[in-house]
């Protein structure tokens, strides 16, 4: 017995979740990011950020090559997942104690705010910092000579793995990209807000030219019919240069307005997606929302719950917003009011802030509290592969049936919200 | 013992008595309020009236003169301007009428519509006669043979119209009368008829005044008695007993801007009880809609007999319900108990309320519906069709090189006016909730 409680006292003394003190990125009250000294909390390790909930690992561990045991065989890579020490390089560092920080942060919101037991029986989450490979379902990580991922982020489903290659079987993982400058030129997007601006110019166009028209038409009927009134002649140089000259000028902007528009533009973008606290709260999102939304692939749904959980988290409508250092796309805002377009239930459109403003907006109708415990058990009566128009809009329904303290009238008020946004 | 019994019978049955004989409602006529929540009379004004009355006049006072008007009367005989002079006959002469009626009013003991009523027809009663000048002439029709006839009805009114009807119903059947005889009958015509009975001593000083002021107070142009009030509450309630007559709203005591009516008051006032329970009837249904899980579109294959089950999503099962609510509405006006008249959402709204068909709670929201199809215009929404308007113009008259900037203001006001109706454009919506 008595070996026993010294046993205990023993383990317990290691088990004991430690305290550290390291620079993170984090938001100051005007929203700013800074890098300012937190409290890594949880950790198991007082030399490196392993955790009893996260361990942050620099991309796919420590690596050796085995060579080939036998003829025929090929030289393999085995890879060990090794947690960031503390004594790592500054840049390493910093990313790994952002992300552990605020992964700490989001697992706390969904297990203690919103009592998610998913969550709380979830095993030990792995975070890969600075990892370039693709994933692969079935080998984890994709072979090293395929294109390299940057500016990127994204939650793994845990994996069985694959024994004829030794691939052994993972948990769920979270990999953040390192960073890459990129040049405008290659850089793909959708192009949706060009799109939205070029209709607007082309509305000022056309009112260019329909005005430059309507006035040379007044003043030739005018100079025609009283020619002794003395206007003067629109059919001068003079009055043609200056009648047509800014018809001209805007058809020359209107032609020209793509080449402009990219040299005015900045140049380089880059995202470090590491030191983004609500892409790291995203990315939890991810897993923590993972009972239900399956994470086989991206689609608005998905993403659009993953931004909703991270706005609250972070307390803010805008994600990824004001923190140029690290990230020089657009953010996202959920107070941005944009009508459905069928181009939405794309997944080449699932990272566009709609579903997450939609989702903002149906919180501020339910009210914040009732309206967060609604969005976390929305996901009861979602899929991955649900459509914004049918599965989404049912799901609210059915949630609103569960849990409105008022079903009637909230359903209601969602369907009107719905129709005003154009669904 | 038996002695003892009896007794007890006796006081029992007295005691019974004695409570039944405070109820005003001896004929089962009550006015009581049951359906509106804040008066939309209660302004500050009002409030401070009654104050002021309380002060001289107690609570329990205003209730008593209030019972004591309602006692005995049948609702055949339920005058507003009897029950306005059986109530002030049991309070002091100084107290203000008016805020006695308003004081029942806050106590819920009759509503605003009875509100209305009766301080209409104390204000037709107690009217101060305008100054008239010294040499005021008097007007008769040019047709001798139709004055004779008004006067007639005049000199008659007390035996024929007043004797069997309320004096505001007299006084309508009366004014009915000259319309028979001259339909083009002035109001300069009806002052010189009364004046001329007055003269001839064919009517007395104090029914001169009454006529008189009830001409003043164009009496004949009021759509609503207490008598018939009260008739049409009776049968909405007969009909469709309340479940919970606690339940009030003030929904339906909100002001109808331009008639100055609440939209209860103008419900009572322009529909008989016959349109007011099929104008219920579509929400009723809309309400059923709007709760339904699952509406489906089935096509009959003529061919095989198949059955094609085209199934609504939710933004369609919605603006279905929307757009069979506008249909129905507009149908309305086909229904031959409407005469042509097609009664706005609002006031389908409110008589749904009136006779129970959704409750208190839900009002507000499914009231509000219309600005789905009806959209409230904002001052900016207003004025950018000012500006665009004035812009048009400015773009050809501001000379260049200004010329571009109205034409720049037009693209900025198309650019961030919000489509009331996004939707309207989308092929793959069945149903626009605006058409």
């Amino acid at each position: 017995m008595q070996k026993l409680i010294l046993a205990t006292l023993l383990f317990s003394s290691f088990a004991h979740a430690l305290e550290v003190e390291h620079k993170a990125v984090v938001r100051v009250e005007s929203g700013k990011a800074r890098i300012e000294t937190v409290t890594l909390m949880d950790l198991v390790s007082d030399r490196a950020f392993d955790g009893e909930h996260f361990m942050v690992v620099k991309g796919k561990g420590k690596c050796s090559i085995i060579p080939p045991q036998k003829e025929g065989e090929k030289e393999k890579e085995v890879c060990v997942d090794e947690p960031v020490s503390f004594d790592a390089d500054e840049a390493t560092l910093l990313r790994a104690s952002t992300t552990y920080y605020h992964l700490t942060k989001a697992r706390d919101y969904f297990q203690n705010h919103l009592k998610s037991d998913y969550v709380k029986s979830m095993e030990k989450v792995v975070i890969r910092i600075e990892h370039q490979n693709q994933f692969s379902e079935l080998g984890h990580f994709a072979n090293n000579n395929l294109e390299p991922q940057f500016n990127n982020a994204l939650t793994v489903p845990a994996g069985k793995g694959l024994a004829s290659r030794n691939v052994t079987p993972w948990g769920l993982e979270i990999w953040f990209r390192p960073v890459k400058r990129v040049n405008l030129n290659d850089l793909q997007v959708n192009n949706l807000q060009a799109k939205e601006f070029k209709a607007l110019l082309s509305g000022f166009r056309n009112q260019i030219h329909m005005q430059s028209l309507s006035r040379f038409l007044s003043s030739s009927v005018t100079f025609l019919t009283q020619a002794s009134s003395g206007a003067s002649s629109p059919f001068s140089l003079d009055s043609l240069i200056r009648t047509a000259g800014s018809s001209l000028v805007m058809e020359a902007g209107y032609i020209f307005i793509d080449p402009i528009t990219k040299a005015t533009s900045r140049q380089w973008y880059w995202l470090d997606t590491a030191m983004i606290p609500e892409i790291i709260y995203h990315e939890y999102a991810h897993a923590a929302l993972s009972d239900y939304l399956v994470l086989s692939h991206s689609t608005a749904i998905i993403e659009g719950m993953a931004d909703f959980f991270a706005g609250q988290i972070a307390k803010s409508p805008t994600l990824a917003k004001k923190i140029k250092k690290y990230n020089t796309f657009n953010g996202k805002d959920a107070k941005r009011k944009k009508d459905y377009q069928i181009e939405f239930e794309l997944g080449e459109y699932a990272n566009t802030d709609f579903v997450f403003g939609l989702l903002w907006e149906m919180k501020n109708i339910l009210g914040e509290e009732k309206g967060e415990s609604f969005m976390f058990d929305l996901r009861k009566n979602l899929n991955t592969n649900s459509s914004i128009r049918n599965g989404l809009v049912e799901g609210l329904i059915k949630t609103c049936k569960e849990e409105c303290s008022d079903p009637f009238n909230d359903r209601i008020r969602i369907l009107k919200a719905l129709n005003l946004r154009g669904i | 013992m038996l002695c003892y019994i009896f007794w007890y019978m006796q006081f029992l049955s007295l005691l019974s008595l004695f409570f039944v004989s405070f109820t005003y409602a001896a004929d089962g006529v009550s006015l009581r309020n049951d359906r509106e929540g804040e008066s939309v009379y209660a302004l500050k004004s009002v409030t401070k009236s009654i104050t002021t009355l309380l002060k001289t006049v107690s609570a329990a006072e205003i209730k008593e003169a209030l019972k004591a008007g309602m006692k005995d009367t049948q609702e055949a005989k339920l005058c507003s301007f009897d029950l306005n002079t059986k109530i002030q006959k049991a309070l002091p002469a100084s107290a203000d009428y008016k805020a006695v009626v308003h004081y029942l009013r806050s106590q819920n003991e009759i509503d605003d519509s009875i509100v209305r009523i009766l301080i209409r027809a104390h204000e037709a009663h107690t009217m101060k006669f305008p100054e008239q000048e010294e040499n005021h002439a008097y007007w008769l029709p040019k047709d001798e043979a139709k004055v004779t006839d008004m006067y007639l009805a005049v000199e008659s009114f007390e035996k024929k119209f007043l004797a069997v009807s309320c004096f505001d119903e007299a006084y309508k059947s009366l004014h009915n009368e000259f319309m028979k005889v001259d339909k083009k009958v002035k109001d300069h015509h009806i002052e010189a008829i009364f004046h001329k009975a007055l003269v001839e001593n064919k009517i007395s000083q104090k029914l001169f005044e009454r006529l008189e002021r009830a001409r003043l107070s164009e009496v004949q142009k009021w759509t609503l008695s207490l008598k018939d009030y009260v008739k049409k509450i009776r049968s909405l309630r007969n009909q469709y007993p309340l479940r919970d007559v606690s339940e009030k709203s003030k929904f339906v005591t909100e002001e109808v801007k331009k008639i100055n009516l609440s939209r209860r008051q103008k419900l009572l006032e322009n529909y008989s009880d016959l349109q007011i329970v099929v104008m219920a009837n579509v929400i009723k249904k809309l309400r059923t809609r709007l709760d339904s899980d699952r509406m489906e579109i089935l096509v009959y294959a003529p061919e095989d007999g198949t059955t094609e089950v085209i199934p609504l999503n939710p933004m369609d099962r919605f603006c279905f319900c929307v757009v069979k609510l506008r249909d129905e509405m507009a149908q309305l006006r086909l229904n031959t108990y409407f005469n042509g008249r097609s009664p706005d959402y609002v006031d389908l709204v409110t008589a749904a309320f009136e006779i129970g068909l959704i409750p208190a709670s839900e009002l507000d929201t499914v009231g509000n519906m219309e600005e789905i199809w009806n959209p409230k215009k904002t001052f900016w929404d207003k004025a950018k069709v000012w500006i665009t308007t004035i812009g048009s113009v400015a773009s050809i008259v501001v000379p260049p090189p200004y010329g571009f900037i109205p034409a720049l203001a037009m693209v900025v006001i198309q650019a961030t006016s919000t489509d009331t109706d996004p939707a309207a454009s989308d092929p793959t919506r069945l149903f626009k909730c605006k058409n």
